[in-house]
């Protein structure tokens, strides 16, 4: 049975095939919850409205239209639930036309690293103040664990925003568009978030190197 | 936007002459260094046109550091993604199988 086929996917859920709503808890389970913590003060409330969003998608699943894909359909029932659980607990929802957070314009590199406009090249980095090479072996890079650590606090610590964009965009591979379209974002919005974040998921990376290397 | 307040209520300091680094506002003209690290994830995204890109492109041949950035910035995206495999935060056994359970018994709609 392939689950990646929407059709099969909705006919055995349909069927109530165990193998088919397995399949879902473990494709998006982990995402959802990450989803929902941006909307929710405290991991147990986002763990309520993950838990609310399953029991939904289950009492709902014989009345899916297939308008959109059963992924965007759960994310879609999550936001619902999760926004009215945010307002209930008094937390701003974050994403809609609030406009921008002003910590989402904070420049991706100091700007001390770059030559002031009387320099001779202006605009350019400073000597010794380039990104420091933190990943000149990527694959054992890639494979140190610590380094996911890092990883995974410097995207816990993110604003809101930034956290959800990254989430959804680098750590569960979603489309650009499909992030648009979920989080009610511009195109725009969606990609200096996503730049934001990456910036400072970039600089915890250079900052562990270098506390090492001291 | 430069001297607009941080957060800590501090205003930021930004070199004379770059105003306002917004990463979704395309480079006209010859690229600097810090015009081309805002512009990375537009690059990536595709999200640039083909002059600018090719501005980019150029930047990127002359500028060791800025192509450092590049890589760096697809490798925080290789790390991003492994977190999303390694899945450290799976739902709980106990509550997996309540919901198994309630979607076994959920009655078929006629």
């Amino acid at each position: 049975m392939d689950f990646t086929d929407e059709r099969q996917l909705v006919a055995a859920l349909r069927r109530r095939d165990d193998a088919a709503f397995a399949w879902l808890l473990e494709r998006h389970d982990a995402s959802l919850r990450r989803v929902a913590t941006t909307f929710v003060r405290t991991g147990s409330s986002a763990d309520e409205v993950v838990q609310e969003t399953w029991l939904a998608v289950i009492a709902g699943i014989d009345r899916f239209e297939e308008r959109s894909t059963v992924k965007t359909w759960i994310f879609r029932i999550l936001m619902n639930l999760a926004r009215t659980r945010g307002v209930r607990e008094s937390r701003t929802v974050p994403f809609g036309d609030l406009g921008p957070d002003p910590d989402d314009d904070r420049p991706s590199f100091a700007p001390e690293r770059f030559r002031g406009r009387l320099s001779l090249a202006p605009g350019h980095w400073r000597v010794g103040a380039g990104p420091a090479p933190w990943d000149e072996q990527p694959d054992e890079h890639l494979a140190a664990a610590e380094t996911l650590v890092t990883v995974r606090q410097a995207i816990a610590a993110l604003p809101d925003r930034q956290r959800a964009v990254i989430s959804l965009r680098d750590v569960d591979g979603w489309t650009a568009a499909e992030v648009c379209d979920l989080l009610d974002l511009s195109e725009g919005n969606q990609r200096v978030l996503l730049h934001r974040a990456r910036a400072r998921v970039r600089q915890a990376l250079e900052d562990r190197h270098q506390e090492a290397a001291r | 936007m430069s001297g607009r307040p941080t957060p800590a209520g501090r205003p930021e300091r930004r070199p004379l002459g770059h105003p306002g680094l917004v990463p979704d506002r395309p480079r006209r003209g010859k690229v600097d260094c810090i015009d081309f690290v805002e512009r990375v994830t537009a690059y990536l995204d595709e999200a640039v046109d083909p002059d600018e890109r090719a501005r980019l492109d150029q930047h990127l041949e002359a500028c060791v550091d800025c192509a450092r950035v590049l890589d760096q910035w697809r490798t925080v995206i290789a790390l991003a993604g492994r977190l999303g495999e390694a899945a450290v935060d799976t739902i709980d056994p106990a509550t997996r199988d309540r919901l198994q359970a309630a979607f076994r018994e959920e009655p078929p709609t006629p």
